[in-house]
């Protein structure tokens, strides 16, 4: 093995012709190698889970961002609330409305853990921006919610609108919500996602928080994410 | 802390080996315009099944069963007529799962709610429950309760 290699270089080098059979040999290892390559690189790809592994199980992360439609609520202290407000910061957006006794104060209780996790780790992140948006624009208000998110942390602002722009919102999104059967004129309940979604600084929903909301686990997917969005 | 547990589990017994109603709290509207929370836990030692059938407070104007569950990602809610306690079982009615609603609540942080509790046989238990700030107040830490 170790002659053939001057040899071949010996008889390929002057007179290329002279060994047909060598040549398209080599031709054929060659193509063989390359095929194989990019079948391992396939299988590869296919192997590879979509979720970047780092993210964990807390958090769905969208293949491609989605962007944000335009749509105008207003905020809890009646300032315009539109697409806008969810540019240049990331934003944790929850779905409820504030005469939900069970699911929207265990989520919110859990945001606000989220937050305190965030802000007390290493590094510590209190840059991002927490929303609640009111799926009961016939009985919240911005006062109501105000009161409502600041029980919870100081920092969480509310958000409601017309049924037409909360739609513009929720149906992009993906957000279901829906009175539920049952209730009166008066006591009614609401069907909602109960996921928390994740907007990025560019105003396109980039993740998905799973009901229920562990704390920890989503600081941590936060976490990851924000790193993945730094890197790429 | 001690006392108004003692004063609750007081009111709260029946004879040794019935049905008992422990750790019952309720949470106020966090915006103050919807009905509060009730949470309990119910536990059956008797030899025979007993349903909660319904609840009232000199605090609500009414008090309704009801019962909260995500599913498919989507939080639900429903009244519930009874809830059913099994001999021998323990039901919790917590955040996220069963509750108590209080319609037009009048409550005071610190100040004890008291809540009548009504049984397929007839039966009644009086008990007091606290008030807590939020339903977190009752989760010591990170527990969480899977379902």
């Amino acid at each position: 093995m170790a002659l053939s290699g001057p040899v071949m270089a010996d008889t390929l080098g002057p007179a290329p012709n002279q060994n047909p059979l060598l040549r398209i040999g080599v031709r054929l290892v060659g193509l063989l190698v390359l095929v194989l390559g990019l079948w391992f690189v396939h299988a590869l790809r296919e192997a590879v889970p979509p979720r970047p592994p780092e993210v964990g199980a807390a958090a769905t992360v969208l293949p491609v961002p989605k962007p944000l439609p335009e749509f105008q609520l207003v905020g809890d202290t009646g300032d315009v609330f539109s697409r806008d407000a969810l540019t240049g910061r990331w934003s944790f957006l929850f779905f409820g409305y504030t005469h939900c006794p069970s699911i929207c104060p265990l989520t919110l209780g859990a945001m606000r853990d989220l937050r305190h996790d965030l802000a007390t780790g290493e590094p510590p992140l209190d840059d991002a921006q927490w929303l609640f948006v009111s799926v009961d624009p016939a009985r919240d208000s911005p006062d109501t919610l105000q009161r409502y998110v600041r029980h919870f942390d100081p920092a969480f602002r509310g958000a409601m609108g017309a049924p037409e722009q909360l739609e513009r919102l929720t149906r992009a999104v993906g957000v279901f919500h829906e009175r539920s059967p049952g209730g009166s004129e008066e006591q009614y309940d609401f069907d909602h996602s109960a996921s928390i979604l994740l907007i990025d600084p560019q105003a396109r929903l980039h993740a998905v928080f799973s009901p229920p909301l562990d704390p920890e686990s989503a600081a941590e997917a936060f976490r990851a994410i924000r790193r993945l969005a730094n890197a790429g | 802390m001690v006392a108004l547990l003692a004063g609750a589990s007081l009111l709260a017994c029946g004879s040794p080996g019935e049905l008992s109603v422990e750790d019952a709290y309720v949470v106020p509207s966090p915006s103050g315009t919807g009905p509060a929370g009730g949470f309990l836990v119910l536990r059956n030692e008797s030899g025979t099944m007993r349903s909660l059938v319904g609840a009232d407070s000199p605090h609500a104007a009414r008090v309704e069963l009801h019962r909260s569950w995500i599913e498919d990602g989507v939080a639900r809610m429903a009244r519930e007529e009874a809830i059913q306690v099994p001999a021998g079982t323990t039901v919790r009615f917590e955040p996220g799962g069963l509750h108590l609603m209080l319609f037009d609540a009048q409550l005071t942080p610190g100040r004890p709610v008291p809540l009548r509790l009504w049984f397929d046989d007839g039966s009644l238990r009086e008990v007091v429950a606290r008030v807590a700030a939020d339903a977190g107040d009752s989760h010591a830490g990170h527990e969480h309760h899977a379902h």
